[in-house]
C-alpha cells in the first residue's frame, strides 16, 4: 500500500495545501495505483505510526514556511544514524514524520520508504483560500506527486 | 519581598495557558493562579447566521471535541424547533458520543498523563512523553494507539469522518445506521474493552506510587456537576442537571434547560477564562468540579456490568482528589465501550426513522450534554428568521476553572519549596492542571505553541529566576 498523508489546517489560508492534495489525489486517482491510501489530517498525530507501518512507502504533504512561495520541494526521509529509540519530541501535539517513522519502527516493527514534499507558503492567515502563488503550484505538485506514486508502484511491484 | 513564578505557557494541555505562583517574603507559596491568554469569540461571530449551521460552526471550536459540540449544539437547535428527536436517532448520536468520548480520554490517559504516571514525575522532560512512554512499554503505547483509532473508526463510521462529521444534524442524525455498518461496530468492541481492562488493571497498579500526588493533587471537598439519570446512574447525553456532593449528598438538581438558575459566571481581568460558580453559594465559594470524576462521584452505579465494578474498586480510593481524574477516564472508557454494545443491540437501532424536520418554534433554545472533560452547554437565541441573535457557551474548562486554580495553590504549597524550580516541582503544578484535562482550544479557541517558560519575579517585576523548556 502506498500512503499519502496530507496535514494542515484548511482554514489558516496556504497551510491548507497538504489536505487539499490528499483529498484531489483521493478524487482523483485515475491512471493511480488501487493500492493508494490518502489521509487528509489536521496535524500528525502518534496513532498514525500505525497506519504508516502498514504500508510500502510513504508520502507527507505539507506547507513549509520560507522559501520562495508556491516553491516545491521532495525530501527522503532517511532512517536516522541512530538506530532504533524515540526521537524526542517535547509535545506531542507536534509531531514530525520522521517521529512517525521511528514510531512504526519502534511499536509495530517496519519503516517504510518515505518522502515530504513541501510548498512554500505564503499566507498562513485565517481563510479557506490559498495565496496566488500555492495556487499557481498546484498543477506541478498533482503531477510531481503523481509520477512519484506511480514509480513508487512499479518499485513495489518489481519487490514482489 | 514577595515574588512571583511564572510557568509560560503550560504543556501538553489543549491550547494555551500559564500560570503564576506568587510567593511571600518568606519564600512560601502565597497564591497561584491559571491564566488562559487567547480570547475565543465564537459567540460573537456566529451572530446572525441561521441556527441550523450551528452545530456545523460550533464543531470547529475544536478539532479534539468536534462531536461534543456537535451533540450540545444539535441539541440546542432540537430544543430551538421544539422536537423530540426519533428514538433510534438519540442511540445513534449516544454511540457516537461515548467514541468521542472513548478517544478523547485515551489521548489524555496514554498521550499526554501516562508518561508523568509512567516514568515519573521527576523524569528528563524531553523522555517524559508518548515516545518516551513507547520506549518504557510499547505494549502500553501500542494499547493506546489502539484504542484511540477505535473511538476515531466509530465516529467515522457513523459520521463519515474523524474529524468534524456532518452526520449529528438538528432533528436527529442525517443517515440510518445499515446492519453492516452494526456488524462492523460490534466486531470492534472485544478488541477495545480488552484493552480498557488491562489498562484499567496496569494503573491501578501504579497507584501506590503516586500517594503524595493523590494527597496534593487538587484534594479538597467540593461540589460536583454533571447530567446524571433518575435512577442514579451515569449518563452523558441527557438526564437531569446534578449538583451533589457525592452520590448520596444530592444538593440540587434541575432541568438541563433551567441551567442559569444555579449557574453564574465570574470575570476575572487576567484570564479570558470566565469562573462559572454554583449561584446559591456565590462566588468564589460556588467552586465545583465536572468531567469524569465529577460524573462518577455523583451517581450510585454506572449501569453497566464491568463498569459497575470498577466503580467498586474506585470508592475504595481518596474520591476527592483529582489526580483520580485519570482513573475516572479509565472507567468511562470501559462504560462507554459496554454501553455502545447495548445500545447497538437496541431493537430499533436499524430503524430508517432517525430524524424530524420543523422551523424554529421558540426563541431560546438550550443543549446540554457531557463532553469528555465535562459538561458542555450551548444557549442560542433567535430572531424572527431564525437567525443568531446571541449565543452563550459554558465549556467544561470553564467550569474546572475554579478548582483547577485550588488544585494550582495546593500542589505549589506542598512541592515548590525554594525560589530555584526544579523540572520536577514544574512538572507537578503542571501535572494538576493535565488531571483536569483543560482543553483551552475550547474554552477560548486557541491554538497555542507549546514551548514552556517560567520566571521567578520580584515584587517589583524584576527577573529572579527563569527556566525555559
Amino acid at each position: 500500500m502506498i500512503l499519502l498523508i496530507g496535514y494542515g489546517n484548511p482554514l489558516c489560508g496556504d497551510d491548507g495545501v497538504g489536505p487539499y492534495i490528499a483529498e484531489r489525489l483521493a478524487e482523483d486517482a485515475d491512471g493511480l495505483s488501487s493500492d493508494l491510501e490518502c489521509l487528509s489530517v489536521h496535524q500528525l498525530m502518534p496513532e498514525l505510526a500505525e497506519n504508516i507501518s502498514r504500508a510500502s512507502v510513504v508520502i507527507f504533504v505539507d506547507a513549509e514556511c520560507g522559501g520562495a512561495p508556491g516553491g516545491i520541494t521532495c525530501y527522503k526521509l532517511a532512517k536516522p544514524a541512530r538506530p532504533s529509540g524515540m526521537v524526542p519530541a517535547a509535545f506531542t501535539h507536534n509531531v514530525s514524520p520522521q517521529t512517525l517513522l521511528e514510531n512504526a519502527s519502534f511499536l509495530y516493527g517496519r519503516r517504510p520508504v518515505a518522502y515530504l514534499y513541501t510548498v512554500s507558503g505564503e499566507d498562513f492567515s485565517l481563510g479557506a483560500t490559498f495565496s496566488s502563488a500555492v495556487e499557481a503550484a498546484l498543477p506541478g505538485l498533482l503531477d510531481r506527486l503523481k509520477t512519484r506514486i506511480n514509480r513508487c508502484t512499479n518499485l513495489v511491484l518489481l519487490k514482489q | 519581598m514577595s515574588r512571583q513564578i511564572l510557568i509560560d505557557p503550560v504543556t501538553r494541555i489543549e491550547g494555551h495557558a500559564k500560570i503564576t505562583i506568587q510567593l511571600d517574603d518568606a519564600g512560601k507559596v502565597q497564591d497561584a493562579h491559571f491564566h488562559v491568554t487567547q480570547v475565543r469569540g465564537f459567540e460573537k461571530f456566529v451572530e446572525g447566521r441561521p441556527f441550523h449551521e450551528m452545530p456545523a460552526l460550533m464543531a470547529r471550536i475544536c478539532g479534539i471535541c468536534p462531536v461534543s459540540h456537535l451533540m450540545a449544539s444539535s441539541k440546542a437547535c432540537d430544543a430551538l424547533m421544539r422536537v423530540t428527536i426519533p428514538r433510534p436517532a438519540i442511540h445513534l448520536r449516544r454511540i457516537m458520543n461515548m467514541a468521542q468520548i472513548v478517544q478523547s480520554h485515551a489521548l489524555s490517559f496514554f498521550y499526554l498523563s501516562a508518561p508523568d504516571l509512567l516514568l515519573g514525575m521527576d523524569a528528563d522532560p524531553a523522555a517524559r512523553n508518548i515516545y518516551g512512554l513507547a520506549e518504557a512499554n510499547p505494549a502500553l503505547a501500542r494499547d493506546g494507539v489502539r484504542l484511540r483509532q477505535f473511538g476515531q473508526q466509530v465516529i467515522e463510521i457513523l459520521g463519515g469522518k474523524r474529524i468534524h462529521p456532518g452526520w449529528v444534524v438538528p432533528g436527529g442524525v442525517a443517515e440510518a445506521l445499515s446492519p453492516e455498518k452494526r456488524e462492523q461496530l460490534l466486531s470492534m468492541l472485544p478488541e477495545a474493552l480488552a484493552i480498557a481492562q488491562r489498562t484499567l488493571l496496569w494503573y491501578k497498579g501504579t497507584l501506590e506510587r503516586y500517594q503524595d500526588e493523590i494527597e496534593s493533587f487538587a484534594n479538597f471537598p467540593s461540589l460536583f456537576m454533571g447530567l446524571a439519570n433518575e435512577d442514579n446512574t451515569l449518563e452523558h447525553y441527557d438526564g437531569r442537571l446534578r449538583f451533589a456532593y457525592s452520590s448520596s449528598n444530592l444538593v440540587t438538581e434541575v432541568s438541563p434547560k433551567d441551567y442559569e438558575t444555579v449557574i453564574g459566571e465570574a470575570v476575572e481581568p487576567d484570564t479570558y477564562l470566565k469562573s462559572p460558580y454554583y449561584k446559591p453559594l456565590g462566588y468564589p465559594d460556588g467552586i465545583y468540579r465536572v468531567g469524569p470524576l465529577a460524573r462518577l462521584n455523583m451517581v450510585k452505579s454506572c449501569g453497566t456490568p464491568l463498569a459497575d465494578q470498577a466503580l467498586n474498586d474506585f470508592r475504595q480510593q481518596n474520591r476527592n482528589s483529582s489526580f483520580h481524574y485519570h482513573y475516572a477516564r479509565l472507567i468511562e472508557i470501559l462504560f462507554c465501550i459496554e454501553r455502545i454494545e447495548q445500545l447497538l443491540n437496541e431493537q430499533d437501532i436499524l430503524d430508517k426513522n432517525v430524524r424530524v424536520y420543523a422551523s424554529p418554534n421558540r426563541r431560546h433554545g438550550v443543549g446540554i450534554s457531557e463532553a469528555p472533560r465535562g459538561t458542555l452547554m450551548h444557549h442560542y437565541e433567535i430572531d424572527d428568521d431564525g437567525q443568531i441573535t446571541r449565543a452563550e457557551l459554558i465549556i467544561a474548562t470553564g467550569h474546572n476553572n475554579l478548582a483547577m486554580n485550588r488544585g494550582v495553590l495546593q500542589v505549589a504549597q506542598r512541592f515548590i519549596t525554594s525560589a530555584k524550580i526544579t523540572d520536577g516541582m514544574l512538572n507537578r503544578v503542571e501535572a494538576v492542571i493535565r488531571a483536569y484535562d483543560p482543553c483551552l482550544s475550547c474554552s477560548t479557541h486557541a491554538v497555542g505553541k507549546m514551548p514552556l517558560h517560567l520566571e521567578l519575579l520580584g515584587a517589583d517585576g524584576t527577573l529572579v529566576d527563569e527556566i525555559k523548556r
